[in-house]
């Protein structure tokens, strides 16, 4: 079964975008095992026979709403992409597994491209769009 | 000649904020440490809510510690309405107040502070060389989330706390099931005391004004009076009467101060140097053997500290399993009055304070809410301010180095909090 991991604030305006990405998931898709929260606590849910697809905000060089897919099984996330505001950022949390020899094998992440990261609840239009479109590639898949 | 030295955002604080430092000479010439900061968001977020709803929606304002604002919320609406809730539910408010110490102290100390003292410049490289200590970090994590998870409903913004108690109390099966964790966890916690009281601190200290919260009898994690080692000793409800929030304008935040005297400073040194004699015995010990003593007062030390409070948190957990008997019924029926409320606890990092007004129908009126990080600003920058005179003939990356790891040392919640932290140093 595939572990779907949504990582954000939703009191971070557009940094919600993987927390509401997993629940609708989580949605429309029951039997999957979805999982939001903080990235360090990522590390326990990380197991290396398990696929993985971690949903967030991220802010890079695009405009907002631009989704990244990043495969990062066998290389590290790319530093040009700065994963949304918490201490152990995605990145950190990836590496880390890596490091520990805990990182799944196949594990990908999406980067949804954040337009706005300041404190309140509105989701940039573009950011909601990209959440649709997220939501409907990892239920298919 | 001058030097300037810029650095994007300081690592490993959790959230973000900015710093810039100016020095001539020896001396420093001007020092902000500002952070950008959504607490009155929330305050203003939370009028025209219910009063039961503000342990969930403050609970929000941290990842890291929404136990502590799920607790001084409570503690803020019960004493509005003139409810108290004792005995076995005080007790798990306690336990589930014990997982957010371990997991915020344990995150700090092995993935935030600890990788400073080594010369890493992060977890990830620290783990390259020192897996089964990183390891040891994560599985002691995880016995704090585990208790979370079971008190809280869930590790991350927890729904299980509401005002009067808890929706629902665990079997004594549940909490027995956590007792072989707890046990392995207190020794490896005495292991990391022992462990990171070797590390090398410069040699600082500083004349703090230490704050927390008290308990009779307990160490505290909540209380009804606030004290200082230089005489303050009030009721909740006098908050306002000691400490002030001012506007400052390089930062979004408020900076905390004692009306009378300027900066203090809360967080575990605080804590432990005003409750050493409510530690018990073996823990004060353990104290003893690693050089602190009775009191605490390097920021850098502040590691062995939160290592002893991480042992202290397993004990607690333990004992209150031990002598736990499932209440009759999960929470004290609450009803709606009209009335001012004040709490306070001990989040990780310190004291937080809330206020709330409700009006006859339970809707909130106005909030207040203090987190400890404000409270510590002025702290930081005259801890800032005090370090460099002596120390400018260090290069810029070790002066910076240094100047980092002071501010990490109180492991800043700059996100109740904030944006990225910019730190600038500026040399004439």
């Amino acid at each position: 079964m595939t572990l779907i991991i949504g990582v954000g604030n939703e009191f971070r305006s557009d940094d919600a975008a993987g927390i509401e990405a997993a629940r609708r998931i989580q949605a429309r898709a029951p039997g999957m095992q979805v999982h939001w929260g903080e990235p360090i606590d990522l590390l326990d849910l990380l197991k290396a026979d398990t696929e993985t697809i971690i949903i967030d905000a991220v802010i890079g060089n695009g405009e907002p709403g631009t989704i990244h897919r990043i495969d990062v099984s066998n290389s590290p996330f790319p530093a040009h992409l700065h994963a949304s505001s918490h201490t152990l950022g995605i990145a950190d949390v990836i590496e880390l597994s890596r490091t520990l020899g805990r990182l799944p094998k196949h594990i990908t992440v999406y980067g949804i491209e954040a337009g706005a990261v300041k404190v309140g609840t509105e989701i940039t239009p573009a950011v909601w769009d990209a959440i649709d479109d997220v939501v409907v590639e990892v239920c298919r898949a | 000649m001058s030097r300037t030295i810029n650095v994007d955002y300081l690592a490993r604080v959790e959230g973000e904020g900015a710093m810039y430092l100016e020095i001539e000479g020896d001396l420093v010439k001007d020092l902000q440490f500002s952070i950008f900061e959504p607490p009155r968001f929330f305050e203003a977020f939370m009028r025209g809510r219910h009063f039961t709803e503000a342990p969930d929606l403050t609970a929000r304002i941290c990842g890291i510690c929404p136990i502590a604002y799920q607790m001084s919320a409570v503690a803020a609406m019960e004493d509005a309405i003139d409810v108290t809730v004792d005995g076995q539910l005080h007790e798990l408010r306690r336990l589930i107040y014990c997982g957010e110490w371990i997991e915020s102290h344990v995150l700090h100390v092995y993935m935030l502070h600890a990788p400073d003292f080594l010369g890493y410049q992060s977890a990830i490289h620290m783990a390259a060389d020192h897996a089964d200590i990183v390891k040891r970090g994560l599985r002691m994590k995880k016995v704090g989330n585990d208790v979370v998870a079971l008190l809280g409903g869930r590790e991350i913004h927890p729904i299980n706390v509401k005002v009067g108690g808890f929706y629902r109390v665990p079997t004594r099966d549940e909490l027995d099931a956590m007792t072989t964790d707890l046990e392995w966890a207190y020794e490896a916690a005495i292991e990391t005391a022992r462990w990171v009281a070797q590390f090398h601190f410069p040699d600082f200290e500083r004349p703090y004004e230490f704050v927390s919260t008290v308990h009779p009898t307990q160490y505290p994690f909540m209380g009804s009076r606030i004290v200082s080692d230089q005489g303050i000793d009030i009721s909740v409800e006098e908050w306002n009467d000691v400490f002030e929030e001012l506007h400052v304008e390089r930062s979004n935040a408020l900076h905390a101060r004692i009306k009378a005297r300027g900066a203090y400073h809360v967080g575990p040194m605080a804590r432990y140097s005003l409750n050493f004699d409510k530690l018990p015995a073996e823990l004060q010990a353990l104290g003893a053997e690693l050089g602190i003593a009775h009191e605490c007062r390097n920021p850098y030390k502040s590691i062995i500290v939160r290592s002893i409070e991480v042992a202290l948190a397993y004990r607690l957990a333990l004992d209150i399993i031990d002598r736990y008997e499932p209440p009759s019924s999960a929470a004290v029926p609450v009803t709606a009055t009209a009335g001012e409320g004040h709490g306070v606890s001990e989040a990780p990092r310190g004291l937080l304070y809330h206020r709330y007004l409700i009006d006859a129908g339970g809707l909130i009126t106005d909030a207040q809410i203090t987190p400890p990080t404000a409270q510590n600003q002025l702290s930081i920058e005259e801890d800032l301010m005090a370090y460099v005179p002596g120390r400018t003939h260090l290069d810029d990356d070790t002066l910076q180095w240094q100047l980092e790891q002071a501010i990490r040392a109180y492991d800043p919640c700059i996100s109740c909090a904030t944006h990225f932290l910019d730190l600038t140093v500026r040399r004439s």
